[in-house]
């Protein structure tokens, strides 16, 4: 496998409620596993002993992909001058309460540390995500219905 | 509704494994939205808001959960959980193990769960749970713990879009369940998960919900956003998503999606 496969793969990943993944080709087996506990990691590894199969393109060297920014406290973004705010858990990103409500926020809309913008679903659990940060939203980073990964940034704010 | 008061129900519970404040209401729009709105203020852990019909019972997405009077159980219990959120979805299997148990106890009768909450007998659904939580950064703020469950409703009396799919155990075993020992049960059950969860593991509630678990080591169709995948439900993963088997051997996990049984 090489790693234009695993770029492949990871593309594959993008946007959906898959939070793992393990494929094996030509005695190489990749696992892909989205994650909270860590960023995302990719480890590759030889199977069981084919002499012949092509080695290791990466070793197991975790590739922080999309979750260098695997924190939960608000965090500048490299201007400086906005807050991230992140997801606490892996799950399916919602905008509003039901699908008929208007969202919690949009860009504009000033925010207060405590209040719900958004709602992140697994495992049929509906959690309520508070802002961590008082400010005005200036950009939604993630569409609604969209898988989220822990860590993964979903608002910007300008912080008050 | 002398059936369905909280001193019954109080003097029911059995394990007490914590002290309950139960409120219980007449009509109410949904003890779910209830219990979040009283455990957004200082409600303690383990305040129970049951009602006796809801006016806007709900599932997720504001799906109707239908609530008639005088016949079924609607429950919300708030949690305040002492985990990190990344395992907040395990509740979501604790509490249809907890419902699982509390039939089994009160009724003898054996439910089973499809991934991840739904309660089942013959193929119909006995029961919903609702999950709801509050989380702010490292923090689960507060979890709500709904349980809609279906006990002394004919078929008859149900909304014809459900007719199909759903039972009451009334229908199940032909006897009528005392609501508030149900309600006892319920809380006595969901405290000893809650329990197994705080002091043994979390995986200690994973290997009871496998032991309930009517969605693995069978094929079955997830529908998500992802698409429509069919596969071998292989096991539940750390955080009680559902691991799959794909017929080219590829392995994936999902926290999402409607599971149907094939």
């Amino acid at each position: 496998m090489e790693n234009k496969d695993i770029k492949e793969l990871l593309k594959l990943l993008q946007g959906t409620d898959v939070s793992e993944i393990e494929v094996e080709r030509d005695g190489t087996k990749v696992r892909i596993k989205r994650g909270f506990a860590q960023p995302a990691e990719i480890m590759v590894a030889a199977a069981a002993q084919p002499a012949f199969a092509p080695q290791p393109v990466a070793t197991a060297q975790p590739v922080t992909a999309a979750a260098q920014a695997a924190e939960v406290a608000p965090m500048l973004d490299e201007s400086a001058r906005y807050v991230k705010i992140t997801s606490p858990i892996v799950g399916s990103f919602y905008r509003s309460p039901t699908p008929e409500a208007p969202p919690f926020v949009d860009v504009g809309s000033e925010v207060r540390k405590g209040q719900v913008i958004c709602i992140i679903e697994a495992m049929k659990l509906m959690n309520e995500i508070e802002a961590d940060a008082d400010g005005r939203i200036v950009k939604v980073l993630v569409q609604n219905g969209q898988s989220v990964e822990y860590g993964q940034p979903l608002f910007l704010v300008d912080p008050r | 509704m002398n059936d369905l008061t909280a001193e019954i129900i109080l003097s029911r519970i059995k394990k007490r494994e914590r002290n309950h404040a139960v409120m219980v209401f007449d009509s109410i729009d949904s003890t779910n939205t209830q219990a979040m709105t009283l455990a957004t203020g200082s409600a303690a852990s383990g305040t129970v808001v049951i009602a006796d019909t809801q006016t806007g019972g709900r599932g997720r997405f504001g799906r109707a959960w239908a609530s008639p009077p005088g016949v079924n159980l609607y429950l919300s219990l708030i949690l305040r959980p002492e985990i990190a959120p990344r395992f907040a979805g395990i509740f979501s299997l604790l509490g249809a193990v907890a419902v699982v148990n509390a039939i089994r106890r009160v009724s003898g009768v054996e439910a089973f769960i499809k991934w991840p909450n739904d309660v089942l007998i013959g193929g119909r659904k006995l029961a919903g749970v609702l999950l709801e939580s509050n989380i702010a950064g490292a923090r689960i703020n507060h979890l709500v713990l709904g349980i809609g469950l279906n006990l002394n409703i004919p078929a008859a009396d149900m909304p014809v879009e459900i007719r199909e799919t759903a039972t009451s155990l009334l229908e199940v075993c032909g006897c009528v369940t005392d609501r508030a020992e149900m309600a006892a049960a319920l809380i006595d059950e969901i405290d000893s998960m809650v329990v197994l969860l705080e002091s043994i593991s979390p995986a200690a509630v994973l290997d009871e919900w496998r032991r309930h678990s009517i969605t693995l080591d069978r094929e079955v169709g997830v529908t998500g956003r992802f698409g429509h995948i069919c596969a071998k439900a292989v096991d539940v993963d750390e955080t009680g998503g559902l691991i799959l088997r794909l017929r080219d051997g590829t392995v994936l996990t999902v926290t999402s999606g409607e599971v149907t049984l094939r």
